[in-house]
């Protein structure tokens, strides 16, 4: 066991590594550094003071040493669109970020999971034609575009529900008020990940249904209802949970999209509106926190595959 | 997903199985029309996309602009047609890439010695944990967004899924008998891909390459809402259906062509690459 | 360019339009004087004015509460309102004092004496004193303190406190904008809240407590989603009307429209294109404001095939503006002369006729140039060389696409074969604009509420991208920022813009308004620009429903 998470550690860290290092790459592949120098009113002067400031005027081999050495610090740097640390930049919209992806999760979940089963045990039954239906509509529609409409339709036409933000000004804090916020984004974030996550449990449920010992259960006289969710879905959630670790990242993307659409003050909006200013070391420390976080689910999972199934000892 | 291995159908019989059924048949008959359309309605149907006409801005349809005009004053029509070819031809290319990529990288990590495997799999699981968005809004903004800057950014962060897949295949094949055979016949490895191993990844293949153009299709419109898709004054599915976010109020039908073509085409092609993966799962 | 300044943070697709667009067309603002628009005048409602109530603009970003540093769109809404200078502009374009009482300006111009308005608080209690305008004033012409605004004040040498109430301008050479531009941007700044550290560092003042003079202060902020500021008890106007002002982030048009016909908004401003989904909207007016500024297309002057004035005249007589200005701006544009806009009132010469569309006299004009018809219609000179260059326009704002879609294709009619390339901004400015490697580039300037545009137009300025050089025009700029009367100074300008219809220096397009779609119950909003009409924002009031 021991062995096995520190091998997995290692590999997470070097994970991290190549992210770094290939956003590093990537993001300062860009000639001529931030939006911010791209005021034709600066002189040469003041264009390089501003360089100096930021740290701009050194060679990228340094700023790429230097950033790794403030990394290891545990240090993400500053943001050039914001002059403050990327950490407290982050901190201020990770939350609503949290808030907003993780209901769509929970969503997805909750929508997902006993409708992919209960259609895998009636393939071609209705709920399955409908569930398959929903799944092929919703994934096949660009996300921004159904945020408008929602938001045509239930805020502007019927003024049921608010057009963006996250709350009422001035009304912070009432969870009815948050609540009613959340609803349009996070239906509109949950759509592509339930499609695909309905089919996925759809498949996996299948898959285990025929196997062996679900077969056994069911000659031993085990009732369906039991087979089905005790013994199937058990198995079943193994390979779905890993499928969640996967979706994470563009969860956040997705999220990006939203939040932009709902004026929802998350991290994926401040990620776009940094990669469009050409703020690197926000758009870096976003990018890495967001790969931990992923990294750190996946090791989780591979530590509850570990001990739920001591066969898998071998890392492949 | 790894299926278990031995002589295989051949890509004619798993394109057979697969079309057996009525669905399969539908999203093909509709992806042959949009590709046909988009192909050759320029052809018939010969109004110029680019030609702005004020007078006649954001006008209802009529017999001479059969789909009436955008803001510009713009047929809609052979914009549409014109677009189709620059949508498709990104989501096609976009996956080709993508392809290459992945199989590239997949048959690497599972041939080659296990360094250069755990190095491509950790640089696919790091590229599998970022947001990807970001790093292509950095690359767009300074290569500036075009179609063969798209086709990259959007190939070269979708790769992963394939490499996983092909990697997993080949690590099953290489135990087996036939491989090993080939192998103490003398065959040099390149030959042993090509001949017993690449037959046996096709269905894989084929299977991911359709979804994966369904998804560039829908990345190109969603990096077109954030003023990073194909642009103006070239059309594209993706941005005239962004471009029609600010007459959504006054002309809404502008945004419902787009958005069901789009749509369609999607649909479609995701409705193939599951009756793919299903003849494949269940001929194999 | 100075609205230019607003695209250091461009945003997303939609967004980055608005910022340009509005950017651009507040940034010049304080117009309206042919508008017959009195900074204090009231549009709409002749109900009277009720206090109290909440307005809610659109910002597209976190702003920075710092004047002296905040070079984008959202900081300079919000710290017109939190930070007032000297001076403001009144209906006129005249700077009416503020924080000054008065002032007095030696005979040679190199001196100006501003008295201060007494008994003035910061938002924190702490007196406001001349110190105060001496530290804003060092910081704005420290090359190191990360001031935005050093160029508007190249010329201030320094500044001298002569009482706690009394401060002293010391000028390297007559600057007639001078007053002009204290009103513009230059907020004052608390020196004893921001002395010791560099402004760039003072976070926690330029972030979350900002404290200024102005009618409104700082309340609260929701990073990513609103600011808002309360009524100032102790303002040193007349008592603001609002009780509250909230600017919430709102970075996509769409979005911000949604929110206005929602009710969540009260204020926007639109681009034409978008002018549609806010007409005809009930509780939704739309207002516009002419802009201090120009749209053009500019044309290289040191590449031979641009280097001729009658070359240059023959372009603009082959751009149909008109139909410009009708179908890309549904009209809300005014037809150009040259590059002093129509917002800057006497200074604009309306005696001029404006260039007409006339592409027949435009091809006679090519042929003396040596430019004729060929065969296969394009026109080409005695070489057989085709007139032909490639157009730069920024990507992704529905109104410069569409211009210079239409100049592409009006020109081509004469002959001329002009290859688009659209680009992002920044990449438009840094490696075409600046470094001066392109054949033609479809851009705007916005300027100060003044006519001076020696920056733009003098032979090798920073700012004269196009490398333009005419030796009247230069002597006539240089002499117009020195001199003072307003008599004279209209004269020097009027003169100017007529060499400019006989040389031109770029291809004037249009000068754009400012299109404001706003909730019917807001009340006094002054006929500006929305960055200047912040300056008068004790005025505003919200109409209970």
């Amino acid at each position: 066991m021991g062995g096995f998470l520190l091998r997995r550690l290692g590999h997470a860290l070097l994970v991290v590594l190549l992210v770094s290092t290939v956003t590093f790459a990537v993001v300062h592949a860009a000639p001529g550094g931030p939006a911010l120098l791209a005021d034709p009113k600066l002189s040469g002067a003041e264009r390089q003071a501003i360089e100096t400031r930021l740290g701009l005027d050194q060679p990228l081999p340094v700023q790429y040493g230097r950033w790794l050495a403030r990394l290891a610090r545990g240090d993400l740097g500053n943001s050039f669109l914001f002059e403050t640390s990327n950490v407290s930049a982050i901190r201020a919209r990770l939350p609503n970020t949290l808030l907003l992806a993780g209901t769509a999760l929970l969503i997805s979940l909750v929508v997902a999971i006993p409708i992919g089963a209960a259609s895998a045990a009636r393939p071609g039954g209705w709920l399955d034609r409908l569930s398959s239906g929903f799944a092929f509509v919703a994934m096949s529609l660009p996300a921004f575009w159904l945020g408008i409409v929602l938001i045509l339709t239930f805020a502007v036409r019927w003024r049921l529900l608010p057009a963006g933000g996250a709350s009422t000004v001035g009304s912070a804090g009432s969870v009815t008020d948050r609540l009613l916020h959340l609803i349009l984004p996070a239906l509109v974030l949950a759509t592509a990940g339930t499609a695909e996550l309905l089919r996925y449990t759809r498949a996996s449920a299948r898959g285990v249904l025929g196997l062996p010992f679900v077969r056994t259960a069911r000659a031993k006289g085990v009732g369906e209802r039991a087979v089905r969710w005790r013994h199937a879905m058990r198995n079943a959630l193994i390979p779905i949970v890993t499928v969640i670790g996967l979706q994470l990242p563009r969860l956040v993307g997705g999220a990006a999209i939203t939040e932009t659409v709902f004026s929802w003050p998350g991290m994926g909006r401040l990620g776009i509106e940094a990669a469009l200013a050409r703020d690197y070391p926000l758009v870096m420390a976003i990018t890495l926190l967001v790969s931990i976080g992923v990294l750190a689910f996946t090791l989780v999972v591979d530590v509850v595959y570990f001990i739920i199934d001591p066969r898998l000892q071998a890392d492949r | 997903m790894t299926t278990t291995p031995g002589p295989v159908a051949g890509q004619g019989g798993l394109w057979r199985s697969a079309l057996h059924g009525v669905r399969a048949r539908v999203a093909l008959a509709v992806l042959a029309l949009v590709v046909l359309a988009s192909l050759a309605g320029p052809l018939v149907y010969r109004v110029d996309p680019d030609t702005l006409d004020f007078a006649r801005s954001a006008a209802a349809p009529s017999l001479q602009h059969p789909l009436g005009t955008d803001e510009s004053g713009r047929d809609v029509l052979s914009r549409l047609l014109v677009g189709g070819r620059v949508s498709l031809a990104v989501g096609l290319a976009a996956m080709l890439l993508s392809v290459l990529l992945g199989t590239t990288v997949g048959a690497l990590a599972g041939l080659g010695r296990r360094w250069a495997d755990a190095l491509l799999m950790r640089l696919t699981d790091a590229t599998l944990s970022i947001p990807t968005i970001f790093v292509v809004i950095c690359v767009l903004t300074f290569l500036g967004p075009s179609i063969p800057t798209l086709v990259l950014a959007i190939g070269a962060t979708s790769w992963m899924a394939l490499a996983r897949l092909v990697r997993g295949e080949l690590l099953a094949l290489r135990e087996q008998d036939f491989v090993e055979a080939a192998a103490s016949l003398g065959a040099r490895p390149l030959s042993i891909l090509r001949r017993h191993l690449l037959p046996h990844l096709w269905p894989v293949i084929l299977v991911n390459a359709t979804l994966g153009m369904a998804s560039a299709i829908l990345t190109e419109s969603a990096l077109s809402f954030l003023g990073l898709g194909v642009q103006p004054p070239a059309a594209s599915w993706g941005n005239m259906l962004s471009g029609a976010q600010v007459t959504l109020f006054s002309q809404p039908w502008l945004a419902v062509y787009p958005g069901v073509l789009i749509m369609l085409t999607v649909i479609a092609a995701n409705l193939l690459g599951d009756a793919l993966r299903d003849a494949l799962a269940s001929g194999q | 360019m100075s609205g230019i300044r607003s695209l250091a943070t461009p945003l997303a697709r939609a967004t980055l339009t608005r910022l340009a667009l509005l950017g651009a067309l507040a940034g010049a603002a304080c117009g309206g004087e042919r508008n017959a628009g009195d900074a204090g005048t009231q549009r709409g409602s002749q109900s009277p004015v009720t206090a109290g109530g909440v307005l809610r603009i659109a910002l597209i970003n976190d702003p920075i509460f710092n004047p002296v540093i905040a070079p984008d769109l959202g900081s300079v809404m919000l710290n017109k309102v939190l930070f007032p200078g000297l001076v403001r502009p009144d209906e006129q374009l005249r700077p009416v004092p503020d924080l000054a009482e008065s002032w007095e300006a030696s005979d040679d111009g190199l001196s100006y004496t501003f008295k201060l308005r007494p008994g003035v608080v910061w938002h924190d209690g702490v007196p406001f004193s001349a110190h105060d305008v001496k530290f804003t004033f060092d910081q704005i012409i420290d090359l190191d303190s990360g001031s935005r605004l050093r160029s508007d004040f190249a010329a201030v040498d320094g500044t001298d406190v002569l009482d706690s109430l009394t401060v002293r301008f010391r000028l390297k050479a007559p600057f007639a904008p001078f007053l002009t531009l204290l009103g513009y941007n230059a907020g004052i700044l608390p020196a004893h809240l921001l002395r010791g550290a560099p402004l760039t560092q003072s976070v926690d003042f330029n972030r979350r407590h900002p404290v200024g003079t102005g009618p409104f202060m700082f309340e609260e902020i929701v990073p990513g989603a609103s600011v808002t500021l309360v009524r100032n008890p102790r303002y040193y106007g007349s008592t603001p009307l609002l009780d509250r002002i909230v600017f919430k982030v709102v970075p996509d048009i769409n979005a911000q429209v949604a929110q206005l016909r929602a009710g969540e908004l009260d204020f926007i401003t639109v681009e034409p294109a978008t002018l549609a989904s806010v007409q005809d909207v009930m509780g939704v007016k739309v207002l516009q404001v002419p802009v201090v500024q120009h749209y053009y297309v500019a044309f290289n002057a040191s590449r031979p095939l641009f280097a001729s004035p009658v070359v240059r005249r023959a372009l603009g007589m082959a751009v149909d503006r008109d139909a410009i200005i009708k179908g890309v701006l549904r009209g809300y544009a005014d037809m150009p002369r040259g590059t002093i806009p129509v917002a800057l009132g006497d200074y604009f010469d309306d005696s001029i006729p404006p260039v007409p569309y006339a592409p027949d006299s435009a091809r006679v004009l090519l042929a003396s140039a040596g430019w004729t018809r060929a065969p296969d219609g394009k026109l080409r000179n005695k070489a057989g060389k085709p007139f032909a260059f490639s157009l730069l326009v920024d990507k992704g704002n529905p109104t410069r696409e569409q211009t210079a879609l239409a100049v592409q294709q009006d020109l081509r009619k004469i002959g001329i074969d002009v290859t688009l390339r659209t680009m992002e901004f920044a990449a438009l400015v840094r490696d075409h604009v600046l470094p001066g490697t392109f054949d033609a580039h479809l851009i705007w300037w916005t300027t100060p509420p003044d006519p001076d545009q020696y920056a733009f137009y003098h032979t090798g300025q920073d700012n004269n991208n196009v490398r333009w050089s005419n030796a009247a025009a230069d002597s006539l700029l240089a002499l117009g920022r020195r001199t003072m009367d307003p008599v004279q100074r209209k004269e020097i300008y009027r003169a100017f813009q007529r060499i400019e219809m006989i040389d031109p220096p770029v291809l004037v397009l249009f000068y754009p308004r400012e299109i404001q779609a706003v909730s019917d119950r807001l009340q006094g909003l002054p006929t500006l620009g929305i960055r200047d009409a912040l300056r008068y924002s004790e005025r505003f009031a919200m109409k209970a429903r």
